[in-house]
């Protein structure tokens, strides 16, 4: 045991990277902060916390109130006339030749659906293959030069233009 | 009635609920608000959230399971409320979620429930130029002094990363202060 004892010279501790510079940084950044700044100006009008008790209790009250206006009984009908048009409207689109395909859509529409949807790239990645995502030759007609020039000067800046 | 495993059991029974409601307000409402009205800015909107925040409590409360504290899921859903609310905010006027919070404190100057004066109002543009998760963190800490600990159970992220993240602010924000 002593032997062992002789042998530890460190206790095993250690600190993050940098941690002591970081330290005096974080620590002054924040003192330094606070002393210009400590209160944020924000206020609440008189007695608001006061009265937010019953302003939200209230709030609830009329929320389950409104839930309770529409009975079950007259719920049922109303499910039942709604399955009822469903059902019709299910069968009009079986039966119409005009079925809606990704074919029919407009490219613009599709593009607007994604912008207005807000995918990012990462999610748009995803319905691609690797395959897909991989290959150069993914547009199968060429693009014309005088469309890649009409493109560039409606869209693109100078500063685009410009590698360093 | 502050212990919170017996206040959670009347909350969930039918006939204490509303007793044990009023005393979950009065116990969370000043503290829910200030984290709030740090992230939407004006009082008015932080009241509609703050309203929105508890009607979400009261309906879900006996969903809540009891994986984390009562306080840090109550945090959560202010969080959630306040930051929908930005982003439905920013799509109705048809602008980016950012635009939205410059727009925010823009309207500071002429609120009558800000009172900062010009640093101050210097400051919450230094907060808006920080990433959404870095504004968070740095409002709690700095404004409400949230211990790291409770931050990290609220926002389910570990205490090291919220360090760094709150460093990286008061850094970024002392940069802005300085340059502007």
């Amino acid at each position: 045991m002593k032997k062992n004892l002789k042998n530890i010279r460190s206790t095993g501790f250690k600190v993050p990277k940098d941690y002591f510079e970081n330290f005096e940084e974080t620590l002054l950044g924040e003192i330094k902060l606070k002393e210009t700044i400590h209160k944020s100006g924000f206020k609440t009008p008189e007695s608001y916390f006061e009265t937010i008790d019953d302003t939200v209790l209230k709030s609830i009250e009329t929320n389950s109130k409104v839930k309770q206006l529409i009975p079950w009984k007259q719920l049922t009908y109303i499910s039942g006339i709604a399955a009822s048009i469903l059902i019709i409207i299910n069968l009009y689109l079986k039966n119409s030749k005009n079925q809606v395909s990704f074919d029919s859509l407009e490219t613009a529409s599709i593009t607007h659906y994604l912008t207005e949807e807000e995918f990012n790239a990462y999610e748009l990645a995803g319905l691609f293959s690797e395959e897909e995502l991989t290959s150069d030759k993914f547009i199968e007609e060429p693009i014309k030069e005088s469309a890649l020039e009409a493109y560039l000067y409606e869209n693109a800046s100078i500063e685009d233009l410009i590698t360093e | 009635m502050t212990d919170e495993a017996q206040l959670l059991e009347l909350l969930k029974s039918p006939t204490h609920k509303n007793q044990a409601f009023k005393e979950l307000l009065r116990l969370y409402k000043e503290r829910l608000y200030w984290h709030i009205r740090h992230i939407v800015k004006s009082h008015d909107d932080a009241d509609d959230v703050l309203q929105n925040t508890f009607i979400k409590i009261y309906k879900n409360i006996n969903a809540f399971k009891g994986d984390s504290k009562l306080y840090s899921w109550m945090y959560r859903i202010a969080t959630n409320e306040s930051i929908t609310f930005i982003n439905n905010r920013a799509k109705q006027l048809q602008i980016s979620n950012e635009e939205a919070q410059q727009l925010a404190i823009s309207n500071l100057t002429s609120d009558v429930y800000f009172e900062g004066d010009a640093i101050q109002l210097k400051l919450q543009k230094a907060i808006s130029t920080l990433p959404e998760k870095q504004q968070i963190v740095f409002n709690m800490k700095y404004f409400q002094d949230i211990k790291y600990s409770e931050m990290s159970d609220i926002l389910e992220t570990s205490e090291g990363a919220l360090k760094a993240s709150y460093h990286f602010a008061v850094k970024k924000i002392e940069a802005y202060l300085t340059n502007n």
